[in-house]
């Protein structure tokens, strides 16, 4: 029979419910789905937190359960899924070029993410938006910092491209 | 077309912006880039790439939590399951309590999945449970997600048993005899979509999504249509 999770643990995960929200939220810009996407991560946490190491950061860690999740479901989603990582540059062009009003700024960028390949976009979100660092983002996805960087790079050149500013250099 | 800085030289701009790259060889980039329009326009895409980020998610304000979601928030702070605990809560507490084992509860909940008929422990507390909140059953947790009713007219609720039973959302529905019998839900209908779904946002497609008072006065009556 599993131990249930101590109540300091369930505490803190409790503590970081709105963080993770946000983290959701910007992979998928699909409330529903990044709100169960949040519960079945908060489930696995509380079924498997033996593993978790004391010391360490839960946030990653959670980050870490959330991510395969996500993947999970992408993976259940063809239309998504067949979006591979090096075929963002057949995406249709940016479809908005006016000058971006505050207001629509979140919405803008959201709509522009969600237009990502999920490796890249899950790349941008850990370190631009959840501020890890670039070490940290290769060793939650396992991959090579190099591999972080350049999808980084591509990433944001490609977010910025949607979005209609004027940093293409092939523009 | 206008040429990328090379790779190598990419990446450390990019650092840049991040602030991430370590003097002297940052004072040194800055100055590079001073003298270049082609790396200063590149550092200023890595700059605002992230400025766009940073600021979106400050103007982020997600509405408040799904039910369920906001129900595990508030187990997880300690606060009591659900709203402040009520007398049909002991109710059903009482019903189950006697004799329900872990192991029990979770070879009971395994059966149904030959017979179809649920556990009458798990179905009583099925039964009385408003959607989004928990409450204990033996060892397990009965989360209920959602309540359904199918265009034949009889009502569904879909629910998750933690952490003995299957991670996935389970789906029961009521017979004109009153049985709850388990369904197929959206996860085991095909398997490997939606694993992780929880169906309560999400009612069957051809049925509709009760709201939170035809349930209430559906659970107050037992389930009668």
């Amino acid at each position: 029979m599993l131990t249930p999770a101590p109540a300091a643990f369930r505490r803190e995960l409790g503590g970081l419910l709105p963080r993770l929200r946000g983290f959701a939220y910007y992979l998928c810009q699909d409330l529903v789905l990044s709100d169960d996407l949040v519960q079945a991560c908060c489930q696995r946490a509380l079924e498997q937190w033996a593993l978790f190491q004391p010391g360490t950061q839960l946030d990653r860690w959670l980050f870490r359960i959330l991510k395969n999740l996500w993947i999970d479901r992408l993976r259940a989603t063809p239309a998504e899924a067949v979006l591979e990582d090096e075929a963002w540059e057949a995406l249709p062009a940016p479809d908005w070029q006016a000058a971006m009003e505050r207001r629509l700024l979140l919405d803008q960028v959201l709509a522009a993410l969600g237009r990502l390949p999920p490796p890249l976009r899950l790349v941008l979100v850990l370190v631009c938006v959840e501020d890890l660092s670039y070490r940290e983002t290769a060793d939650l996805l396992e991959i090579p910092i190099g591999t972080v960087m350049s999808r980084l790079s591509r990433a944001r050149a490609q977010l910025l491209q949607t979005l209609g500013t004027d940093h293409d250099p092939s523009a | 077309m206008t040429r990328l800085p090379d790779p190598d030289l990419d990446r450390e701009l990019m650092a840049l912006a991040d602030q991430v790259l370590d003097e002297p060889r940052a004072r040194e980039l800055r100055e590079q880039v001073a003298a270049d329009p082609v790396l200063a326009d590149r550092l200023a895409m890595y700059r605002e790439s992230r400025a766009l980020l940073r600021t979106s998610r400050a103007q982020l304000q997600l509405p408040p939590p799904s039910p369920a979601l906001a129900a595990l928030g508030r187990q997880l702070a300690g606060a009591p399951v659900g709203r402040p605990p009520r007398r049909r809560h002991w109710r059903f507490a009482m019903a189950v309590a006697a004799g329900v084992l872990a192991s029990m509860a979770l070879n009971a909940w395994r059966s149904t999945l030959g017979s179809g008929r649920l556990d009458p422990a798990l179905a009583a507390a099925l039964a009385a449970t408003p959607s989004g909140e928990a409450v204990t059953l033996g060892a397990s947790e009965l989360l209920v997600l959602g309540s359904h009713q199918l265009a034949d007219g009889r009502y569904c609720r879909d629910y998750r048993l933690s952490p003995q039973g299957s991670a996935d959302a389970q789906r029961a529905c009521i017979t004109a005899a009153g049985h709850w019998r388990a369904r197929p839900a959206p996860a085991a209908a095909v398997p490997g979509e939606d694993g992780y779904r929880l169906a309560g946002a999400t009612p069957p497609p051809e049925g509709r999504r009760l709201d939170e008072a035809e349930e209430a006065r559906l659970i107050a009556r037992g389930w009668r249509p």
